[in-house]
């Protein structure tokens, strides 16, 4: 006699505990934190300043570095040396500027710290902008000394 | 002062302040937006007469400026004030 007559079909419902359990599961999953974005501008002399843009919780905790910049004015524009994000995987990586003219910029991790809170990060970027801005100013003015020389900006 | 002793010292005040806003994120709640926050410090008279010279700038501008002031007489330690152009 064959087995398959006589055997019965499993139920595939799942206990109603079970559903309740795995819909509160997908709901928190799917709720959206409500973040706010907050700017800050520090002007350090006429021609230098720092901007902060980052992205913070109700509870103000920092969940994204958007961008910490150091910019220049040249010729009545403002420029950027230098900036820092963590928007894409929450790694923190720095922008160094190339080009005015083509607005062309390189992305580098080389000595920049990964691992911390959002906050720790914009700290970092922060601390990094005031040890280092002598090093980014020089070098943005060297990489773009022949557009301001045919330009004839004065710097 | 040289442009360069006022990038210093004012990275050296911006850095604390920007510091002290992200631990005490309430702080600038009540102040304008896209304004622009010049640091002045508690005993560098030459900085902050060169700040005040780089405010009458941006005000001139159109720029809405918040100055902080730098006390120990605070609470908080800084002092907030909103400047609108006229």
């Amino acid at each position: 006699m064959s087995s398959k007559r006589f055997r019965r079909k499993r139920s595939h419902k799942r206990p109603s505990s079970m559903v309740n359990m795995l819909r509160a599961i997908k709901e928190s999953a799917s709720a959206k934190v409500k973040v706010r974005e907050i700017r800050h501008t520090y002007q350090l002399t006429e021609t230098d300043r720092i901007s902060y843009v980052y992205q913070a919780s109700e509870d103000d905790t920092v969940v994204e570095v958007t961008c910490v910049s150091y910019e220049l004015l040249v010729a009545d524009k403002w420029y950027t040396a230098v900036y820092y994000d963590n928007c894409h995987g929450g790694i923190l990586h720095r922008h160094v500027q190339l080009s005015i003219e083509k607005n062309l910029d390189m992305p580098n991790i080389y000595g920049v710290k990964q691992k911390g809170t959002s906050k720790e990060l914009l700290t970092w970027a922060n601390n990094d902008l005031r040890r280092r801005y002598p090093n980014y100013r020089t070098g943005f003015f060297r990489k773009n000394r022949q557009y301001i020389k045919d330009h004839r900006i004065d710097i | 002062m040289s442009q360069a002793s006022q990038i210093k010292k004012n990275f050296e005040l911006s850095s604390a302040l920007s510091n002290f806003i992200l631990d005490n994120p309430n702080t600038l709640k009540n102040m304008p937006s896209n304004a622009s926050i010049v640091a002045f410090s508690e005993h560098d008279e030459s900085l902050n007469k060169a700040n005040d010279i780089m405010i009458d700038g941006l005000l001139s501008e159109g720029t809405v400026v918040i100055k902080a002031q730098e006390s120990k007489e605070e609470k908080t330690g800084w002092k907030f004030t909103s400047i609108f152009p006229s």
